[in-house]
């Protein structure tokens, strides 16, 4: 029950200022922007990067929000109340992770046709780049809790938040653009989107542990 | 051994004789590897470089799992020393990492034609050092609280060390897909079953990991003396020094 | 005793590994005894004001 509640606060929150959900979006189209003008604008060239690029936009407008996901409840006080209202913390972790998903992994999904379509992707791969950043996204915002739980409390923590999660989204990154790499070349990319799913799946177990945690001995 | 007194008190005997030891052996192997084995039949002299990358990127994997275990005690148990040897492990481990990868350079320009390859080998190297640099650079991040720090750092170890067999699994596929084959840095060191090749490969392993300990140990020591300075035990050392 | 150093072709490869690793070792030797000095100058002049 109170999982719902704290969701329902934090998608509202994100939902009051706006920018946070636009802020991700307008740095991928930025980013994308500069790939034409320093690669030439060929469709040939662009579509080869196609598969990458979208999903490394995609991980990379991620991260830019992942500091923030407790850091205003921990400045606040709310995380000492949580921990203190008996409310199990990984189930906790697990809504902040919900909320994040919906408010920044979603609008990212969404728009990824559009990253797709500047870069000439080939349409028959359209739907597994759904597909594969739908699964992955979730890990993103659920790793995500894990780099920010542990980095709340420090000023300027982002460089330490990259540092600390590229090499646990490095697997992820290697099957979700594999398998729209392989779409475009005309290949089953079954094995990678399994592959992701059990990214996911494990990413779904451990990462509320770890997250919780980290918030415990910062609370300490 | 579990109380920090006791380890300092006995590692202090440890100390001179290890690095002996390491040095002797160190010397010992080079001299062996560089002038006295012969010259590898298909790479020739290049081969050499063996003798400091093999031992190094063995170090490198080696440290890491010493790191996260003594993490696993460190956050499970709270037990000071454990903190010590693994925020002491971190910067000796990072050095035997970037080696690793600054020889492997070395080795591939004669023999792959380029310093820099993305085969499995380099690349999950390439991300154990990230995974080393997010160790300490979490610990730096909390510096005015030590015991908080090395808790948050034994947690990035823990979760890394989980991580490990996933990123190299990953990597390896990746590799196998996207590229064929490509000639192995190991490529010669299968073939090597003779005698005068593989014992200065052993010896410089072992000299590592006696350094290794000197390092390590030295620098736990040090740990202990800044996170205890209040207690008298530390105190008294320092004055008798 | 010059060809013995001789490394044929690979000359520049296999010495700059092995300073590498002689510079590897000097950086840690030199770090190792400087965080060690510098903590017990640090415990000693912190005791020195609380005697005085």
């Amino acid at each position: 029950m109170r999982f719902w509640i704290l969701l329902q606060r934090d998608v509202l929150v994100a939902w009051r200022k706006k920018s946070n959900i636009y802020q991700p979006l307008v740095f991928q189209l930025l980013i994308v922007t500069m790939f034409p003008l320093g690669l030439g604008a060929g469709a040939q060239t662009l579509q080869k990067i196609a598969p990458a690029v979208v999903w490394i936009l995609a991980l990379i407008s991620t991260l830019i929000t992942l500091e923030n996901i407790f850091k205003d409840d921990y400045e606040d006080g709310s995380l000492a109340l949580y921990v203190l209202s008996g409310m199990s913390l990984p189930l906790a972790v697990l809504g902040k992770a919900a909320a994040h998903w919906l408010t920044t992994g979603l609008p990212v999904i969404l728009f990824a046709p559009v990253i797709a379509v500047l870069l000439h992707l080939p349409s028959t791969a359209y739907g597994v780049l759904m597909l594969s950043l739908l699964i992955a996204t979730p890990i993103f915002s659920l790793l995500g809790t894990v780099g920010s739980a542990l980095i709340m409390n420090i000023k300027n923590g982002g460089m330490l938040l990259s540092v600390l999660i590229m090499p646990l989204l490095a697997p992820v990154l290697i099957f979700g653009a594999g398998a729209v790499l392989e779409t475009t070349l005309g290949n089953n990319p079954s094995g990678h989107l399994s592959l992701l799913a059990g990214c996911f799946v494990l990413s779904l177990s451990l990462a509320p542990l770890a997250a919780a945690a980290a918030i415990k001995v910062n609370l300490e | 051994m579990g109380s920090p007194p006791s380890f300092y008190r006995i590692t202090g005997y440890w100390l001179k004789p290890l690095l002996i030891l390491a040095m002797l052996l160190m010397v010992y192997g080079l001299v062996d590897g560089l002038f006295f084995a012969p010259p590898d039949y298909q790479q020739g002299d290049s081969y050499r470089i063996m003798f400091v990358h093999v031992p190094a990127a063995w170090m490198s994997m080696f440290i890491y799992g010493i790191i996260g275990v003594s993490g696993i005690i460190a956050f499970v148990w709270r037990m000071k020393v454990a903190e010590a040897v693994m925020m002491a492990s971190a910067p000796i481990g990072a050095l035997f990492t970037a080696l690793t990868l600054l020889t492997g350079m070395l080795w591939g320009k004669p023999m792959w034609g380029t310093y820099w390859d993305w085969d499995a080998r380099m690349t999950s190297e390439l991300i154990l050092l990230f995974l080393y640099i997010g160790v300490m650079g979490i610990y730096s991040a909390y510096d005015d609280d030590p015991r908080k720090a090395a808790r948050l750092a034994a947690l990035v170890a823990i979760i890394g060390l989980v991580n490990l067999p996933i990123i190299r699994y990953s990597v390896v596929w990746w590799t196998s897909i996207h590229q064929g084959a490509s000639i192995s840095l190991m490529g010669g060191n299968s073939g090597i079953k003779e005698w005068s090749m593989l014992r200065p490969l052993l010896v410089m392993a072992l000299a590592t990991k006696f350094y290794y300990l000197y390092s390590m140990l030295h620098r736990a020591r040090s740990y202990l003396l800044r996170t205890e300075q209040n207690k008298s035990w530390v105190i008294k050392q320092v004055i008798e020094d | 005793m010059l060809t013995l150093f001789d490394m044929g072709k690979y000359n520049f490869f296999v010495w700059s590994s092995m300073a590498l690793f002689g510079l590897m070792l000097t950086v840690d030797l030199i770090s190792i005894h400087r965080q060690k000095r510098s903590i017990q100058r640090q415990i000693k002049s912190r005791q020195r004001r609380k005697e005085s």
